[in-house]
């Protein structure tokens, strides 16, 4: 310990920790261009739903429709590709900005960096997509007279898996992000290939995709149709429980969180704030 | 002093400061990028003051840099902070500062607002980190900024933003790279007078630059780094004595420039060369001392007329040529 440590406060820990280093990479993030873009690609169910209200036309009952829009726009899409793009941010936006210095030279352990940095972007998504998903809920079931009040129980276990789906994503993208140069594209790749083609195969990769755990979460609370995994059930395999698919997507946050916090521990700054790399030997 | 490694290079006595003294050690410090060798088993060891750290792009000085600041670690050897290696070394990451290189910055904070929130990573809280990022804002002379947009600044502004970051801890060990470079003439001064203030203040500063005279500017202490080892260390007059292997050049603005070259010439091994000019001659020299007693002798005499004796050799750019060549 420095004779001169009187003069300095203490480094901050725990949740102070994780706090400051979320508020410090917070500000700013969602700005410009990227906003718009979201924002866009968020809004455009309630775009269709607006136009389907204005001609006329439902989908079945009016939960039927919030569902059908939930499950083929948002968790099949939307989410996953906005959480691309904000789970690769978190610590792309460092390297590209040259900032990773101020990061990662705080006396903050990294794995509490990561964790703050995690937090910063599940907090960006929640407030980009849970008022969305509130909209679009109004907007399905305010033709129908009390259907608002009485799907209500529903609407609110949709927002809190669609809250887990979020924490999901976030978490394994930010680790993209973390560790791959070309974490966007590798992404994307995921989300395509995985999430969108391998995962909703009848087989064991099924157990291993946030879309279908987060879907069969919504089935089970719900038993909405929408949500209801028919490929398996089509070929006698019974799905998980609720419980699986819950432990399952707790399970995906909390590997990935620690995945990223021991990539960011090993990682080396060599360029300007920008490169990075794994350290000798490692 | 020689190129020999590991001698503190020391600030002079009245630097000390009312710190407690640090001590920053590098020891047989090797660090390779795939097979380029960027380190080669450095040894250095820095106290309180201001040390120059000299040496062409491609030296290894901003690998150097890197280590020491706990940015990456080395593949051979140890970096030390008061004993204590400052590699994911909370402790070591409180005490020290840095100014990187880049440009980075929250383009969209404002300068308060990014230093308040460094400050809060830093552990001050509440009312007490807008104070002290206010503090540091003003120290560095972005008192009229405060609440501009870093995106806005001109590169002068964002280094004194990037130094108030880097003091916002009051850190015992600062470390700057090429913190001048695209600075004004006046900003430039600016920046040297507050580095030099906090080597006055005991704190240990590093500051690394490819341009000798602004470190020379800064400092009394440097350390020359060259193909990732170091070349030589210590103060500028050390640096100074290893140019006694070395011709260094005199030029003689004198009325009779043949007559004083012919008379110099006469004593034996005095001269390794000489040059005419206009209006006097450049002598080559092994021995400026009895180059300037002669010198001294013949303008006594009266037979030239010396109205001026230049060393040509004395700054660091030279100093810095004899050696890497």
């Amino acid at each position: 310990m420095s004779a001169n440590a009187s003069r300095r406060p203490t480094p901050p820990t725990g949740m102070a920790a994780v706090r400051a280093a979320a508020a410090s990479c917070s500000a700013g993030a969602l700005r410009g261009k990227r906003l718009l873009g979201l924002l866009a690609l968020i809004g455009l169910p309630i775009v269709v739903q607006l136009v389907l209200l204005v001609w006329g036309q439902g989908r079945g009952s009016a939960f039927a429709a919030f569902a059908a829009h939930l499950d083929h726009s948002y968790l099949r899409a939307i989410i996953p590709l906005v959480l691309i793009f904000l789970g690769t941010a978190a610590f792309g936006d460092e390297w590209e900005g040259g900032t990773a210095n101020y990061m990662v030279g705080a006396p903050i352990a990294r794995g509490l960096i990561v964790a703050g940095h995690y937090l910063a972007a599940v907090r960006r998504a929640l407030v980009l997509v849970l008022p969305a998903l509130l909209l679009l809920y109004v907007l399905c079931l305010l033709p129908h007279e009390g259907a608002i009040a009485f799907y209500l129980a529903d609407g609110l276990v949709v927002l809190a898996v669609v809250a887990l789906t979020i924490l999901a994503y976030t978490a394994v993208f930010l680790y993209l992000g973390l560790w791959l140069r070309r974490s966007i594209i590798s992404s994307f790749i995921y989300v395509l290939v995985f999430e969108g083609l391998i995962g909703n195969l009848p087989s064991g990769f099924a157990s291993m995709s946030i879309s279908f755990h987060a879907r069969n979460l919504l089935w089970r609370a719900t038993d909405e149709a929408a949500f209801r995994p028919e490929l398996l059930q089509q070929l006698g395999l019974e799905p998980p429980g609720a419980t699986v698919s819950l432990v399952t997507l707790i399970v995906f946050v909390a590997l990935f969180l620690f995945l990223s916090a021991r990539v960011l521990a090993r990682k080396e700054f060599t360029g300007s704030g920008q490169q990075a790399e794994s350290a000798p030997g490692t | 002093m020689s190129p020999a490694p590991a001698a503190a290079v020391a600030p002079p006595a009245s630097r000390a400061g009312s710190r407690a003294p640090v001590e920053l050690r590098l020891e047989k410090v090797s660090r390779w990028y795939g097979d380029v060798l960027a380190l080669d088993a450095v040894d250095l060891v820095l106290g309180a003051g201001v040390t120059g750290l000299l040496g062409p792009n491609g030296a290894g000085k901003s690998t150097l840099i890197r280590l020491i600041v706990g940015l990456a670690s080395p593949g051979d050897g140890h970096v030390l902070l008061d004993g204590a290696p400052v590699r994911n070394n909370l402790d070591a990451l409180a005490r020290i500062g840095y100014v990187a290189d880049g440009d980075g910055l929250y383009e969209e904070l404002t300068a308060r607002r990014f230093l308040t929130d460094q400050a809060r990573l830093r552990g001050f809280t509440g009312a007490a980190a807008g104070a002290r990022a206010e503090e540091c804002l003003v120290r560095v002379g972005l008192k009229d900024a405060i609440d501009r947009r870093s995106g806005g600044f001109s590169k002068g502004m964002r280094q004194r933003l990037k130094l108030a970051q880097a003091l916002l801890h009051d850190p015992d060990v600062l470390v700057l790279d090429e913190p001048l470079t695209g600075l004004d003439p006046v900003m430039r001064r600016d920046f040297i007078r507050i580095v030099r203030e906090l080597g006055d203040e005991g704190v240990t500063v590093l500051v690394s630059s490819h341009v000798l005279h602004e470190v020379e500017a800064m400092t009394n202490g440097i350390v020359l780094l060259h193909h990732g080892q170091v070349l030589a260390e210590g103060t500028v007059s050390d640096i100074r004595d290893l140019l006694d292997k070395h011709a260094r050049r005199i030029r003689v603005m004198t009325d009779r420039p043949r007559e004083l070259a012919r008379e110099l010439l006469v004593h034996d091994g005095l001269l390794s060369g000489l040059e005419m000019t206009d209006g006097g001659v450049i002598l080559e020299t092994l021995r400026p001392d009895r180059t300037c007693s002669q010198l001294q002798q013949l303008a006594a005499r009266g037979e030239s007329r010396i109205f001026a004796v230049d060393p040509l050799d004395e700054d660091l750019a030279s100093v810095f040529t004899y050696l890497v060549d």
